[in-house]
């Protein structure tokens, strides 16, 4: 078929439409709302009173917001090296030809697909608990490690620690599996002809697999940072200061708990989306910039 | 090459704002569990079935209509499910009136706020009474001249004298003067007790004053009991009742909001007292790691707990393992030394039921009617059997667990926020509360928690 100026409008033009109601609408009205103050979320356009950057400017200077965009870059950081290393480790492993390895690989995966709420009271209720159901506890008390029996998992020092574990848990397999996919597409003639030339393990590891999934290397590490910026329901779970996100902060502001209904500010929690996405964007290009792809034939 | 580039970029801010953003309910992805995703699940739309119309009801009946009502209740609670009965008696007794319900759970706060000003039809929606204050106030239609009318559950006797006095009279505080909401399933925020324990070591009146409270603790200790706990959902309780004593809920909100108020002296007594208590082992060794609800139900199973600060939904919350025998207890927050009030002053609040000022008149009737009948037919004290909940009706027989509570309640006359004013601001809370946590476990001082509760 031709390509004419109407086959491309006909064409594009419902991904477009959509991609400008669902994406570039949101966006925008956002943005706009960040500048002004209002009652609700839905009130109309003709209802906001505009405050310029008096929003951004209350919200740099909330220690609560402070605190929770320290904490998501910990969060980032630390189980960022932690779960992109499992997966990487565990892909490893997992593309051997072990003994049941499609079950291995899909006991890791399995966390990823529970909703991160019911993991999160998982590892509260049934592991971390000090209660008779505590596994932990039982565990350590069992092997007879009473300073580990003792740990208290949940108190507000160890909290960020234990909400940490259980993200790597239910995230690990989602990155293994992409990885995975990405060293069953080397090919095996690669491996076959280093371990003639008497490549171990280690070398073949760091001087054929790395190089030849280093783009999805990349593309790991920006999926992560936008994950881990909209960090939510486990920090709802398990609420407390150090374990408080953006995220949080924004749902809070938005629609504020039960008993603090007065403090609703959509206009902060505009401007808090805000600050996240540029957060996200400027993280997102420095880690494309720094992870560059190389083109092999492979 | 540069429009490509910019097109990239602006895509990736499009794609993340969206994410975060776009929200407002919530945000996709896998952390966002319980916003749009969540209450999406647990919105549930119930439409309660018509059984037999027109064989039970009444003659020359006037009322007619279609409700749409939103409800607080997840559709699985006991609540809910008393809701749903009343509701199909109802329309049994008025075939004409048809009444749709959507229960959101909590959420049904913002919901419903966001639903009316798009223009959802909603007639009827409940919540807790101070959210319908701060949030749906401008859609509330005025049910002041309701009050004064008799019904068919009233016995000829105006309505207004049929239920609970003091929660009409808390409508009207909010509303200026008027009731522009039917409450139904009070709560209040008391000390709650194992009996048994009391009994066990000697303790045959309740605490009224401080002193009277710390002997009854060390009489409990002293037994091998814990006498006090508390969790991360009730951490203000403690410290926030006894500023509510010492300096009234009003003071402790404007506390609660602004920082600079905490070089206030009062706030370092609180918080000292609460440290003596700690200091003398009164408190859960576990209580700073007691992440939701943890402690409500070792309260109840380990049965070595004597006191829990908590509200009238306790013995509803934790009735699946709550152990035969187990004996409730209740009674208010000792007075504190040069306090402001006393036992007559407490934490509590009520749900209630409103009406969107938009309704035809002929659905605003039916939805009042609906209102009266819950709260003082058989199905007001179906809350307090089934879903161990505070009855409006007068008549009506309070559940065993909370006999004692009554005693409390009834004696208010002046109210606190629901969870203390230390509660109410967004900003501070967290904080705070973790602050208290931290002073209940013994890992803080008390200037050191005025240092970090007031650092927000």
């Amino acid at each position: 078929m031709k390509q004419t100026k109407r086959s491309i409008i006909v064409f594009l033009g419902p991904a477009v439409l959509l991609y400008v109601l669902v994406f570039f609408y949101p966006v925008l009205r956002t943005s706009m709302m960040s500048l002004f103050e209002m009652n609700n979320i839905s009130s109309p356009v003709r209802e906001w009173g505009f405050v310029g950057f008096d929003n951004y400017a209350k919200l740099l200077n909330t220690q609560l917001f402070r605190i929770s965009m320290i904490n998501i870059g910990k969060i980032w950081l630390f189980t960022g090296i932690a779960t992109l290393g499992l997966a990487m480790l565990l892909a490893l492993i997992l593309t051997q030809g072990l003994k049941f390895q499609k079950f291995f690989r899909a006991s890791v995966y399995l966390p990823n697909v529970i909703a991160a709420v019911a993991v999160g009271y998982m590892w509260l209720l049934f592991v971390f608990s000090k209660s008779k159901f505590g596994l932990l506890t039982s565990l350590f008390n069992f092997l007879g490690w009473e300073k580990m029996a003792q740990f208290q998992w949940l108190s507000g020092e160890n909290l960020f620690l234990s909400m940490c574990i259980a993200y790597v848990f239910s995230n690990t397999g989602y990155f293994m599996m992409m990885y995975i996919a990405a060293m069953e597409n080397i090919s095996q003639d690669y491996y076959d002809s280093a371990l003639i030339e008497g490549a171990n393990i280690f070398q073949r590891f760091l001087y054929i697999t790395l190089p030849l999934i280093k783009g999805v290397l990349g593309m790991s590490t920006v999926l992560w940072t936008t994950r881990t910026i909209g960090f939510f329901a486990l920090a709802q779970v398990f609420s407390n200061t150090s374990t408080f996100t953006p995220m949080l902060y924004t749902y809070r502001t938005l629609f504020a708990t039960e008993a603090g209904s007065e403090s609703v500010n959509p206009g902060i929690a505009a401007a808090s989306a805000v600050v996240m996405t540029l957060t996200a964007v400027i993280v997102s290009q420095s880690l494309k910039h720094l992870i560059r792809t190389e083109n092999y034939e492979i | 090459m540069k429009i490509r580039k910019l097109f990239s970029v602006s895509t990736a801010v499009v794609v993340t704002v969206s994410l975060l953003a776009g929200c407002g309910g919530g945000a996709s992805g896998s952390d966002s569990g319980t916003t749009a995703a969540a209450v999406k699940e647990e919105s549930t739309t119930v439409e309660v079935s018509q059984t037999d119309s027109g064989d039970s009801a009444s003659e020359g009946d006037e009322l007619s209509g279609t409700i749409e009502y939103w409800s607080s209740w997840g559709e699985t609670e006991s609540q809910a499910k008393v809701l749903q009965e009343a509701a199909d008696a109802f329309m049994k007794l008025h075939p004409d009136v048809k009444i749709n319900f959507t229960f959101n759970g909590r959420d049904n706060r913002y919901l419903v706020q966001s639903a009316l000003e798009t223009g959802t039809q909603i007639d009827v929606m409940d919540a807790n009474i101070d959210n319908i204050q701060s949030l749906w106030t401008d859609h509330l239609l005025d049910l002041s001249d309701y009050m004064d009318k008799a019904y068919d559950t009233t016995d000829g006797k105006p309505y207004k004298e049929c239920v609970m006095p003091s929660m009409l009279e808390l409508t009207k505080s909010l509303f200026d003067g008027k009731i522009k909401c039917i409450p139904y399933i009070p709560q209040s925020v008391l000390i709650f007790c194992n009996k048994g324990i009391f009994e066990e070591v000697g303790i045959t009146e309740y605490p009224k004053t401080w002193d009277q409270f710390k002997d009854a603790c060390a009489k409990i200790k002293a037994a091998g009991y814990i006498p006090l706990t508390s969790d991360e959902q009730r951490k203000f309780t403690w410290v926030g009742y006894y500023l509510d004593r010492l300096v009234g809920d009003e003071r402790v909100r404007e506390i609660a909001a602004d920082s600079s108020q905490w070089d206030d002296p009062n706030i370092l007594v609180a918080a000292k007292a609460i440290e003596e208590l700690v200091s003398l082992g009164y408190f859960d060794p576990n209580v700073a790691s007691n992440l939701n609800q943890a402690a409500e139900q070792d309260f109840v199973i380990n049965g070595n707990i004597a006191m829990f600060l908590n509200g009238t939904w306790l013995p509803n919350e934790t009735s699946e393992s709550t152990p035969e025998g187990f004996k409730w207890g209740a009674f208010a927050y000792p007075e504190v030394e040069n306090g402001i009030n006393g036992a007559e002053a407490g934490a509590y609040s009520t749900y209630a039921i409103a009406v969107n000022k938009d309704v035809s008149e002929e659905v605003a009737d039916a939805a009042v009617a609906f209102a009266v009948y819950l709260t003082t037919s058989e199905y007001d004290q179906m809350f307090s059997d089934v879903a161990k909940s505070i009855p409006m009706s007068l008549d009506a027989t309070w559940p065993d667990s909370l006999l004692e509570a009554r005693e409390v309640i009834n004696n208010y006359t002046e109210r606190f926020t629901s969870q203390t004013g230390l509660s109410t601001s967004t900003n501070s809370s967290t904080i705070i509360g973790d602050a208290c946590l931290k002073l209940y476990g013994g890992e803080i001082t008390a200037e050191q928690f005025v240092e970090q509760a007031s650092d927000f």
